[in-house]
């Protein structure tokens, strides 16, 4: 389910809505991998309660059971609202395979495919993700970055350190973009990277 | 606090900022007794690593005294004086099991960044840009320090700070780089640069058994002291004497038997290829000045060993593949995995086998460490090392 709530008066960009809902959309497959340091039963069992691992999307999603099998992934969006996807498990297979595909009222077809298997000559797991998106009848402005490669790898690397190391890391600079508390007050950068 | 940021190329100043604090579970805030100007700060002063933003603190060696630690540590108690190792590593994830700290997958927020500038993600380090993963140095008055539990080292309050606060870098990375020539005594070996990084190099070599030596500099303090005190047998000015001449006489036409690359992308030089780097590198068409890596590809023996452990940045131009493939060169090379590393030479240090503390040359306050990173870049008077104290 693709459900799209505005808080306030606050509406997706115009034109950016716009440009989205007329773009032509096919069938688009986004796929990354990420070797983790753990046995692939461990992995396993934590890809199975998902809901308890949502910094690993950047706490930008909050992803939440909502029924037996059923994921739903909550984006803020920076207009103030939000978009919501419900994802049920429709493959399992222990250690090997976990499946999820949009429910049918979704507006964003999209099915996740994961896929476990065992580094070569020890006990860590080859996590290999693939996504595949379907034609959306409208993709809210602000959502388009989840569904980008760079996005997909990023969050992979978090899962890993979280699954690793117990937490995602972070240093004032990756909390905060633009100034921070490690930068003088008054001091700071205004613009991108250098 | 006070810190030293940087402010633009050329342009560090010490300034008000926030107090660190602790974002992850596994962290300390050590309040900092000494720290000190790395030759690799240089490069992040010059302007010549992307990636850093004004205001972004400093400073990657430094040690202190613990003052907080975060609800995940155990083995760290406010009080307890450490020194911390500049690479961020996790301990957890498959590079830091090998002991690679220095390629832990998991200590840099910004992975992003540098997999693609380098191919695959590097480590986080405290104040080294935010391909590094943005963390605050320790050019500071108060770190906070991320994975407390793997990185800080806890040191004994009899040996000084002078002895113990090069742990944190340039004496594991001179001791790896050593490490990597297979020093012997039959072994006649050349380190490139006799800074602080070529000092502990050579030390290091000395005390793992080589017994023929060779330094290469421009400046004549540092030479003496790399003869007088590090323990190098043969010294060549470059400004006096070709260096693969000399070289060649030196070894009877062999070529030494390991070549130290301890100089980094800001390599100094004489000729045409000085100037060919020089100009590629203020245009922006190159990032590295990698003048004695070639010449150290060049003067090793065939089947020789090449150790680098100057800093590089980005790609380089006229890099000397063909005599590399042709002649049978082994390159190692890497950011120092400085855990794996301190506690051993901890107990050489307390063993009396090595002495880093000789490569100060001065002492200042960290307020004045403006001057401090000027006069290192300029190499005036006599500058080898310099400690900072927070203390007034």
């Amino acid at each position: 389910m693709t459900t799209t709530t505005t808080k306030r008066e606050a509406r997706p960009g115009l034109l950016g809505a716009l440009v989205h809902a007329l773009r032509p959309r096919r069938r688009e497959t986004l796929s990354a991998a990420v070797t983790i340091n753990r046995p692939r039963p461990e992995v396993f069992l934590a890809l199975q309660h998902l809901d308890q691992l949502s910094s690993f999307m950047g706490g930008a999603v909050i992803v939440r059971s909502s029924g037996p099998r059923r994921l739903t992934w909550t984006l803020e969006l920076p207009t103030s609202a939000q978009a919501e996807w419900e994802l049920e498990l429709v493959e399992e297979r222990p250690s090997e395979k976990l499946a999820w595909r949009a429910t049918e009222r979704s507006a964003l077809p999209i099915d996740v495919h994961v896929a476990l298997v065992q580094a070569p000559g020890r006990d860590a797991t080859e996590l290999h993700a693939r996504l595949v998106l379907g034609r959306a009848r409208l993709l809210p402005t602000g959502a388009a970055k989840l569904f980008e490669k760079d996005k997909l790898k990023d969050d992979l690397r978090r899962l890993k350190q979280i699954l690793e190391t117990g937490e995602v890391l972070h240093s004032d600079a990756s909390i905060h973009r633009g100034r921070h508390p490690a930068m003088p007050p008054g001091e700071v950068h205004h613009g991108a990277l250098r | 606090m006070k810190a030293a940021c940087w402010m633009n190329r050329r342009q560090v100043s010490f300034e008000d900022v926030p107090d660190p604090r602790i974002l992850n579970a596994r962290d300390a805030i050590v309040k900092v007794t000494a720290t000190t100007i790395c030759g690799s700060d240089l490069h992040l002063y010059s302007g010549f690593v992307p990636t850093m933003q004004r205001g972004d603190i400093l400073g990657h060696e430094f040690m202190g005294e613990v003052v907080e630690v975060g609800p995940e540590i155990d083995d760290l108690r406010p009080g307890d004086r450490v020194v911390v190792p500049f690479a961020i590593a996790c301990g957890d994830c498959e590079s830091c099991k090998a002991e690679l700290y220095a390629c832990c997958e998991n200590s840099n927020p910004n992975a992003r960044l540098p997999e693609k500038l380098m191919g695959h993600a590097t480590c986080g380090a405290f104040g080294y840009s935010h391909l590094s993963g943005g963390f605050a140095g320790g050019q500071a008055e108060y770190v906070r320090v991320p994975y407390a539990d793997v990185g800080p080292l806890v040191v004994p309050r009899h040996l000084s700070d002078e002895q113990v606060l090069f742990l944190s870098d340039i004496l594991p990375t001179g001791y790896m780089g050593a490490e990597f020539c297979e020093p012997n005594p039959r072994k006649v070996i050349a380190v490139w640069g006799a800074g602080p990084v070529g000092q502990m190099a050579i030390a290091s070599l000395r005390m793992l058994g080589a017994e023929r030596i060779i330094a290469i500099d421009r400046f004549p303090y540092r030479l003496k002291l790399a003869q007088e005190r590090a323990g190098a047998t043969d010294i060549i000015n470059y400004e006096d004497t070709p260096v693969l001449e000399a070289l060649e006489e030196l070894t009877a036409g062999r070529g030494p038997d390991a070549c130290i690359d301890a100089v980094g992308l800001e390599a100094h030089g004489n000729g045409l290829q000085y100037a060919y780097d020089k100009v590629k590198q203020s245009a922006k068409l190159q990032m590295d000045r990698p003048l004695a890596l070639r010449e150290a590809i060049l003067a090793c023996r065939n089947g020789g060993i090449v150790s680098i452990l100057g800093v590089y940045a980005g790609y380089v131009d006229k890099f000397p593949l063909g005599p590399l493939m042709n002649r049978g060169l082994t390159i190692r090379s890497g950011q120092c995995h400085v855990h794996r590393y301190m506690r051993r030479l901890l107990d050489a240090i307390e063993a009396g086998d090595i002495d880093p503390s000789f490569v100060v040359s001065h002492h200042m306050k960290l307020s004045e460490v403006a001057q401090g990173y000027d006069w290192f870049l300029h190499k005036q008077h006599d500058v080898m090392k310099i400690v900072m104290h927070t203390a007034a």
